[in-house]
Formats: structure tokens, C-alpha cells, sequence
């Protein structure tokens, strides 16, 4: 096989689906690193960080995964799977550790917590704000939570949402008076909010 | 129930259509885990894509002669500096040969050459059919 030619991934995903084992080679190749940042941010997300081997070993799981199950033939977007592989990677990172019991599993706090009574004050300011977001419309809610939650940039969220920046903003912007007038009361700069910005 | 992984990549990647797409986004907008999915896979598709760039400007970087660009460099300092510009246009005569030398096309002349000296016609015309099967279109070019 042609090693030197640059194959592009519609091309490798339907040789793939005809079991050449080659063509699984040259696209795995072009994706390990991906595979790998996919398992260690996943992991990262819920404050475990993964040693080396294994998230090699589960990138082989993933890897073989998708070639004996045949999953490639389920993709839609076969001129970019790295968003697929993505996803793929990550949740198989999160079905290990829900899997694993030797590992404590923190999670990131990003909704509200069940029990409000025995809670801190930041946390019960947390749990109303996190009431307070879920009567918020779907992509602003989403909007809201990326900011706020997981410290995603303006920039960030247009990306992820697929809408310009300036309409990020102003969901924020809507989002943030919205909370005020809901909450009426001056939120304090806490850890669960990840970009510490105040409620002004 | 939670989408496939399938639909969470088409959200990312914006295959869905748009009634998939909102099926979707009110779904995620209450799925923390569903959220940190989509997060996590788009942080490593960001960055996958960065250190993919990166690499293929340095590979870009590596395919450019450093005496190509010592050649330039002294040609312009030629004229930025009228008292140095004799000196500075030898040194860029003497790296403009030593880049034209260190092409390819140039060593695959001097193997040509040195073969005919060799062997005579028969010997360049053996190196070359090797040189062709070796992938160099160039060779044809010069030779019509």
C-alpha cells in the first residue's frame, strides 16, 4: 500500500468498512493523539488524572472497540471523524471510572446539589443559582453553565454552540439580569463559579 | 434518554439537522454528564487541531534551505547597509551557490553527469530510469 499519499478520511472510513486492515492503521495513526487528550480531559473532568498506561490501555480498548464492533459504518461525518472519535474516547474514559472502584470519582459541580439543608452558604448560593439557571431557555442554559461553570470563554461557547459571539454575549448578558432579578440577592465569587464573576 | 454518540459529534461538528439539533441542546442543557461529553470532546478536538497546525509549520519550516534564507537575509542587508554592500552581496553570492548545490535537482545533475563520465550514455541512462522510478518527475523536465 501507498504509504506516501495523503488519504482523506471518507476515503480511509469506506476501506475501513471493507476491513482493510491498512487503511484502520493509517487512520488510527492520524488520530492516537486525539484518542489520548480525549481519555486524559475526560478523566480530568471528574479530578482524576489517568497514569499513562492506562489510558493507553483504554485508547486500545477504544481502538478495538470500533474496529470489531464495526462502528465506523454508523458515522455520519465521514470527511471528520475527530469529533466522533472524540466523543467516543471520552466515554469510554467515563465508563471506566464509573466502572472502577478503586478510584474516588469528584465530580465537577455543575448542576444543583440534591440536599440543600447541611449545605455551606456558598454551596446553598450555588444550589439557587443552579435552580435559577434550569427556568432558563435550552441554549441559554447551555450558554450559562459553559461560562459559568466550566470556564469557557465567549470565543469558546460560540464554537461549541455553533452561534456568533455576540449572541453568546447576550445570553450571558440576559442570563446574568435574569439571575439577579430571580435571586435578589449578591452572589459571593466561589469556586463552583469558574470564572469567580460576580452577578453585578 | 441520551444521545447517541453519533448525534453528540454531530452536534459538535454540525451535521445535525436543525429539529436534531434542538432535541439535543434540551437535552444537554439538563445532562450534566451529556454537557461534560461535549465539552471535554470539543477541549480535545481544539487542541488536537492546534498541535496538527503547529506540526505542519515546522514541517514547512524544515522544508525551506537555511542558505536560501541566509541568501535573502544578505541581500537585503545589501541595501540597509550602503557601507557593507559589496561585502554583504558576496556572502550572498556565496550562499545562493552553496543553496543551489545543496538542492536536489542539482545532486541529481551532478549523478547524471558523473555517470556519463563514467559509463557514457548507457550509464546515465541506467542512473536515470533509476532516478525516474525513485518518484523524480524534475528529471523528464530537463530532459524533455
Amino acid at each position: 500500500m501507498d504509504n506516501t499519499r495523503e488519504f482523506d478520511d471518507s476515503q480511509l472510513i469506506e476501506r475501513c468498512i471493507a476491513r482493510d486492515h491498512d487503511a484502520w492503521s493509517l487512520l488510527i495513526g492520524k488520530y492516537t493523539g486525539l484518542i489520548y487528550a480525549a481519555i486524559d480531559n475526560r478523566a480530568r473532568k471528574y479530578g482524576v488524572s489517568l497514569p499513562r498506561r492506562d489510558i493507553e490501555d483504554l485508547m486500545q480498548n477504544v481502538i478495538t472497540s470500533i474496529w470489531q464492533g464495526g462502528k465506523l459504518a454508523s458515522v455520519k461525518n465521514r470527511n471528520n471523524i475527530s469529533c466522533w472519535l472524540a466523543v467516543v474516547a471520552g466515554n469510554a474514559a467515563a465508563r471506566y471510572l464509573r466502572d472502577s472502584d478503586s478510584r474516588e470519582i469528584l465530580t465537577d459541580w455543575d448542576g444543583p446539589a440534591p440536599e440543600a439543608g447541611s449545605a455551606s452558604e456558598d454551596e446553598e448560593a450555588a444550589i439557587r443559582i443552579g435552580k435559577a439557571v434550569d427556568g432558563l431557555p435550552p441554549r441559554e442554559k447551555i450558554a450559562v453553565q459553559l461560562f459559568f461553570f466550566h470556564g469557557k470563554k465567549h470565543k469558546e461557547i460560540s464554537d461549541i454552540l455553533g452561534i456568533p459571539a455576540n449572541t453568546v454575549a447576550s445570553h450571558i448578558r440576559r442570563a446574568k439580569a435574569r439571575l439577579k432579578r430571580k435571586l435578589k440577592i449578591f452572589v459571593p465569587q466561589n469556586k463552583y463559579i469558574a470564572n469567580d464573576t460576580l452577578l453585578d | 434518554m441520551h444521545p447517541n454518540e453519533v448525534e453528540l459529534a454531530g452536534f459538535l461538528d454540525r451535521t445535525l439537522t436543525a429539529r436534531e439539533r434542538e432535541k439535543v441542546e434540551a437535552h444537554i442543557s439538563s445532562c450534566p454528564e451529556c454537557l461534560k461529553a461535549i465539552v471535554t470532546a470539543h477541549e480535545a478536538v481544539t487542541s488536537f487541531k492546534k498541535g496538527k497546525k503547529k506540526k505542519e509549520r515546522l514541517d514547512m519550516l524544515k522544508k525551506i534551505n537555511p542558505y536560501l534564507v541566509l541568501a535573502v537575509i544578505f541581500f537585503t542587508l545589501s541595501f540597509i547597509t550602503p557601507r557593507f554592500f559589496l561585502q554583504s552581496l558576496v556572502v550572498t553570492l556565496v550562499f545562493g551557490i552553496k543553496w543551489v548545490a545543496d538542492s536536489k535537482s542539482t545532486k541529481m545533475l551532478v549523478m547524471i553527469y558523473d555517470a556519463w563520465k563514467r559509463g557514457g550514455d548507457k550509464e546515465a541512462s541506467r542512473v536515470l530510469g533509476r532516478l525516474e522510478k525513485e518518484g523524480s518527475g524534475r528529471i523528464k523536465s530537463y530532459f524533455g
